[in-house]
């Protein structure tokens, strides 16, 4: 069977399949006698206490590792353990229907989590699952099966399929066993990639319902590049999996000297790569890979992540973290590139027909004055622990640009005047990926420290077409001239303004336009960090004076050349 | 001081009431599953044989924002 999920870390693993299953055993029902009531009340109340040790023991040990906020949530569980609904309920069932422990105990916690089911706050909605993890404890000292950890039967090569995959799981992991993770939930910022990616296995995540359709020691591989997983694979497709396997670990190999190489062309013109993330969390691995600074922080995954709006201080610690992670790097933090949707519960707005041309972004901070200004203040006040700058996404005028200023004027004022520190002369920019923008660069340059090209969304607005629209798609391949036109005239004329030009969409990645960008000037590409040592590679391969003849060539201001066309097909011969 | 301790102390029971089910404070669970969150409004019903001295003594706590 073959399935496609969404990949969130590279590589490729063959192995075999073991199911997640925590603690899920199976239930059976079984009758008992008036004279059982009493001896299955108290095996029930002796699983309860064991449970209750269990829990102390925990907290102490999280205690030690984590600190007392993450080993609160412990103390409450064992509140739990106490409840009329969980003790009472379940001991009536056992009088009342005389079936055994086990069946009356899982009766009682299918009520409780269906009440849960019926919460509309999402935060304590999300609370059935520490209930339904401690009904999992109190039904393995039921059924005493407590030796058994859900990481016991786990072979060499196995490939973990789970519906998800916490940190909590992993206290009992044994990684070395460890070959890839497949997860019916999570994106690309979820605990199972973070994990994956420090593990350096492959991971395929979105796979609905996947647990239920594998079983333990099914033959799986599974491609984190392409979000492929395939199971029971004849010998053929493990032949070829094998080869793609040793291809992409020599590649990787080979990449990784790159990473104490300067970036560098040949005639010696130096540039800057920086990667691309989207949690504090990606700064080991961008480092790994060489960057030299974060050219874009997405600051709205701190808003995605969380059920509620993120604090000023949750904003400050995480702005602070990541400055101080990446010294002496530069980071650009890119305020809150948002839907409205997002912010649902905090600002009234009318359904719109068109959210993606609507009110989002620095248009939606505007409208939520108070969300934007906190976050300027964490930026501000976090900028004294690194090279910190800041940069406002989808402006379309100047005049944003003014008002963005004055606010953050305002704030240094308040600031100042309350003793708490600040960079002053902290860094400011705005991204250029709408069109006006583009045309209207002159007049921005003058503003602004920096500007940083958005690719994807300027390449979208240009060429009228939605890239992820597969009946469209092919607007885009060969690359549109127009688009490279105009990304040529932004970095030409905010360069005559003295103005540093930097790329954090997917062009700076593709090593079809390296070369281009380099001769068209772009002085820092920002990618996700797995694409730095191939650009480094390219640039490395590049000489400066004729990439700019090159650039020159291909996309005169007046002449439109028919080789613009092939500039795809031409540049892949470099890498 | 929480309003399950407080209720222990008096022979009459506190029931918090949100749309349409009521718990009974002495389950933290069945509170919980109210989904009562921060700015909610709830009913609060106290009865039993002390039920007048309870409301007061309820009413303090609360004044006095629960000790905190």
């Amino acid at each position: 069977m073959i399935y496609k999920g969404v990949p969130v870390s590279p590589g490729i693993a063959l192995g075999k399949v073991h199911v997640l299953e925590r603690y899920a055993h199976k239930v059976y029902r079984r009758s008992i006698l008036t004279s059982e009531i009493k001896s299955e009340i108290a095996r029930f109340r002796k699983a309860i206490s064991e449970t209750g040790k269990d829990l102390i023991e925990i907290e102490e040990k999280v205690h030690k590792a984590l600190g007392s906020k993450k080993s609160g949530i412990f103390k409450g569980h064992r509140f739990f353990l106490e409840d009329k609904i969980l003790v009472s309920g379940t001991e009536d069932i056992i009088r009342s229907q005389m079936t055994n422990a086990e069946f009356a105990f899982s009766m009682t916690l299918s009520k409780i989590t269906s009440q849960f089911l019926k919460i509309k706050n999402d935060y304590l909605k999300e609370r059935a699952r520490d209930i339904s993890e401690l009904g999992g404890r109190i039904m393995a000292h039921l059924s005493q099966r407590t030796d058994e950890t859900p990481w016991d039967k786990m072979r060499e090569n196995s490939i973990i399929v789970a519906g998800n995959i916490t940190p909590a799981d992993t206290t009992n992991m044994k990684a070395n066993l460890v070959a890839a993770f497949v997860t019916e939930v999570g994106g690309r910022t979820s605990h199972t990639a973070i994990l994956a990616r420090a593990l350096e296995i492959p991971a395929v995540t979105g796979l609905k319902d996947i647990t239920m359709q594998l079983t333990d020691g099914q033959g799986i591989i599974v491609d984190g590049i392409s979000g492929i997983v395939i199971t029971d694979p004849d010998e053929e497709t493990v032949t070829n999996y094998k080869r793609e396997k040793k291809k992409y670990w020599d590649e990787q190999h080979s990449l990784q000297k790159l990473v104490e190489l300067p970036t560098i062309t040949k005639d010696g013109k130096t540039f800057h790569l920086l990667a691309n993330i989207e949690i504090p969390e990606e700064i080991q691995t961008a480092l790994a890979y060489g960057a030299e600074g974060v050219g874009l922080y997405r600051s709205e995954y701190l808003f995605i992540n969380s059920s509620s709006v993120p604090t000023e201080e949750e904003q400050y610690l995480k702005y602070k973290l990541v400055a101080e992670k990446m010294l002496p790097y530069p980071v650009i933090i890119r305020t809150i590139d948002l839907g409205a949707d997002k912010l649902a519960d905090s600002v009234d707005i009318p359904d719109e027909p068109n959210p993606t041309m609507g009110l989002r972004s620095i248009r939606l901070c505007f409208r939520v004055p108070e969300i934007f200004k906190n976050q300027l203040r964490a930026l501000l006040r976090a900028s004294v622990s690194g090279n910190l700058k800041i940069m406002i996404p989808m402006i379309t005028n100047v005049s944003e640009i003014i008002k963005v200023k004055t606010i953050l004027e305002e704030i240094k004022r308040d600031l100042k005047e309350k003793n708490i520190p600040y960079d002053g002369n902290v860094q400011f920019g705005v991204m250029i990926e709408v069109p006006s923008a583009a045309l209207m660069v002159d007049l921005i340059a003058a503003e602004v420290d920096f500007i940083s090209i958005g690719t994807n969304d300027l390449a979208q607005y240009i060429l009228a077409a939605d890239r992820s629209n597969e009946n469209v798609r092919y607007i885009y391949e060969p690359m549109n001239s127009a688009v490279l036109r105009l990304i040529k005239y932004v970095i030409k004329t905010a360069h005559e303004h003295k103005t540093p030009v930097a790329m954090c969409g997917e062009m700076a990645s593709d090593p079809a336009f390296t070369k281009l960008f380099i001769g068209m000037g772009l002085d820092e590409f920002s990618m996700s960090a797995i694409s730095i040592p191939k650009i480094k590679k390219i640039i490395r391969m590049v000489n400066y004076e004729e990439a700019c003849q090159f650039a020159n060539k291909m996309v005169g201001e007046l002449s439109l050349t028919p080789a613009v066309e092939n500039i795809g097909a031409e540049d892949k011969t470099l890498s | 001081m929480t309003i399950m301790k407080l209720a222990e102390k008096f022979k009459s029971g506190i029931q918090i009431e949100k749309d349409g089910r009521s718990v009974d404070v002495s389950s933290p669970l069945g509170i919980l599953t109210l989904g009562i969150a921060a700015g909610d409004e709830m009913t609060v019903k106290i009865s039993g044989e002390d039920s007048l001295a309870l409301a007061e003594a309820f009413d303090k706590l609360v004044e006095s924002n629960f000790g905190e």
